[in-house]
């Protein structure tokens, strides 16, 4: 934003102290001030009418005193910062204190100014830069929303693609098998038999499809539940060892987990039991051949993020189809077997709070791992 | 008498069923054909022995049909280069860039099977290059 469109937009300041003298010199020095004298000025005595105030109507700016009678400026900032991040919030500290500058400042102020350093000048500049700034937060906020929205209708067309692929096989294999009754109807090979066995392929075709539309289905309802808490890794862990316990020892392959942790993670611990129970079942699909299949489960905490690795014997992911190993649709089971959306599906999911899956392309073995935020980042993250 | 007729053709799809349909009906009009479920695959058959037609589906597991329509461009004289059939069930490449690939013709799945085998003749025919 231009200096010029600071000063056209009729803009309002709320000036937010107790002192009515302090009040009356911001309010002077707005008006000797040539960029905001037009700003239209409210004043409020406390944190509660503060609060209250914004609420009511939208202002360009706040003012506030660093101390209320019912509240600091810490306590106002942050309540207000839980509804909007954009209000450009100037704070006036009555003493020059830098352990008080950097406290607002982590709270989410947009700048501050000691009182007596309150002059048309200063506040000028402090106010139209901080109004400025805030702009440019905006509409840095709303570009990147609509990159968000345009990737996620750039996900929603690869999806489509994938129904649509996913569709016109089966569509396919029902058309050749007409064909192939009027062949044999043609060379007189019909019998009851083999009539019987196409009807039996049809059935099974349009069954694969049916379990396309299911897979979509449940790809919708896990995205609806979006609960998310601190749960502790070993509650997850337990869960998806109940679940696949029994599987396991059916198929007879070794199950290890090594915790080297117990952390606390923000997430919703049913999805990302879900996310490591498919992974354990594509590795009990891609090994249960092999002579000595095994499945590791490791959890570990590197600085901010808990990792859990699902580990098994395979060897290493071909290239090609580590490069679509998301895509939605792409599978390398078996068209009873997988929809192709697990990974796709567990991928959003993890991403939904702030955890992510990927694969590991430098181990030896097959290895995926879903990052999460441990408990620490998410305490930090609301703080700051 | 159909034009596929004594040709060697090899059918290329991930898709057990599809491919083996391709076959029968191929091969029911005179056509020595040979199967493939991935591009790699193809590939390593097509350097063994050569084909009059190839028939390949796009988005496989283990070597797609792009890779191996590039691998063919690259590897074979124009002389010895077979014809390609391209069979889409849904791609965000489209059928001119494939034509221009060097595919011959593009089939959109679903596809009647009737219509694959006339187009693959009127290819044969005429070497016509059109998308179904």
């Amino acid at each position: 934003m231009s200096d010029q469109n600071v000063n056209i937009k009729p803009l309002s300041v709320l000036i937010a102290d107790d002192s009515h003298l302090d009040r009356k010199q911001i309010l002077r020095c707005i008006k000797k001030s040539e960029k905001l004298s037009q700003f239209d000025c409210d004043q409020v005595k406390s944190a509660a009418e503060t609060i209250s105030k914004l609420y009511e109507k939208e202002y360009d700016c706040l003012l506030l005193d660093y101390n209320l009678p019912d509240g600091s400026a810490i306590d106002v900032i942050t309540k207000i910062r839980t509804e909007t991040k954009f209000l450009p919030i100037v704070v006036i500290t009555g003493f020059n204190n830098q352990k008080v500058t950097i406290e607002v400042m982590k709270a989410g102020a947009s700048d501050y100014l000691s009182k007596e350093n309150v002059n048309s000048y200063s506040l000028e500049r402090i106010v139209t830069n901080a109004i400025e700034k805030s702009q440019l937060k905006l509409n840095a906020y709303k570009n990147k929303q609509k990159a968000l929205q345009n990737s996620k209708l750039a996900s929603l067309g690869i999806m489509a693609g994938g129904i649509a692929h996913e569709i016109n096989n089966p569509l396919a294999i029902l058309a050749g098998q007409a064909e192939v009754y009027k062949i044999l109807k043609s060379r007189d090979l019909i019998t009851e038999e083999k009539v019987d066995g196409l009807f039996d392929q049809i059935e099974k075709t349009v069954k694969r499809m049916a379990h396309i539309v299911d897979g979509l289905k449940s790809f919708c309802s896990d995205l609806r539940n979006e609960e998310v808490s601190l749960v502790s890794t070993n509650e997850i862990i337990e869960k998806v060892y109940t679940f696949t316990a029994a599987k396991l020892e059916s198929q007879k392959i070794p199950f290890e987990i090594i915790n080297s942790c117990d952390s606390r993670v923000s997430c919703n611990s049913t999805q990302v039991a879900q996310v490591i129970l498919n992974l354990i079942n594509n590795s009990i699909d891609a090994i249960s051949e092999q002579e000595k299949p095994w499945i590791r489960l490791e959890v570990s905490q590197f600085k901010n993020k808990v990792i859990i690795s699902v580990i098994d014997s395979g060897p290493k992911i071909p290239k090609q189809v580590q490069d679509n190993l998301f895509t939605p649709f792409f599978s390398t089971k078996g068209v009873d077997k997988g929809t192709g959306l697990g990974l796709s599906i567990s991928k959003g999911v993890l991403g939904t709070f702030g955890g992510s899956l990927e694969f590991d392309a430098q181990f030896k073995n097959t290895r995926f791992t879903v990052s999460l935020l441990a408990e620490e980042v998410v305490k930090q993250g609301r703080a700051a | 008498m159909s034009q596929v007729s004594g040709k060697k053709v090899l059918i290329v799809d991930d898709e057990e069923k599809l491919r083996s349909m391709i076959a029968m009906v191929i091969e029911y009009n005179g056509a020595i054909v040979s199967q493939a479920s991935n591009g790699v695959n193809a590939f390593e058959m097509l350097k063994k022995q050569s084909f009059d037609i190839v028939v390949t589906d796009i988005r496989m597991p283990n070597g797609d049909g792009i890779s191996l329509i590039d691998s063919i461009q690259n590897h074979f004289k124009s002389s010895k280069k077979p014809h390609i059939v391209v069979m889409t069930a849904f791609s965000f490449i489209e059928d001119k860039a494939l034509l221009n690939k060097g595919a011959s013709l593009v089939m959109k799945k679903p596809f009647l099977f009737d219509q694959l085998v006339g187009d693959i003749d009127c290819l044969l025919s005429f070497g016509c290059k059109e998308s179904a």
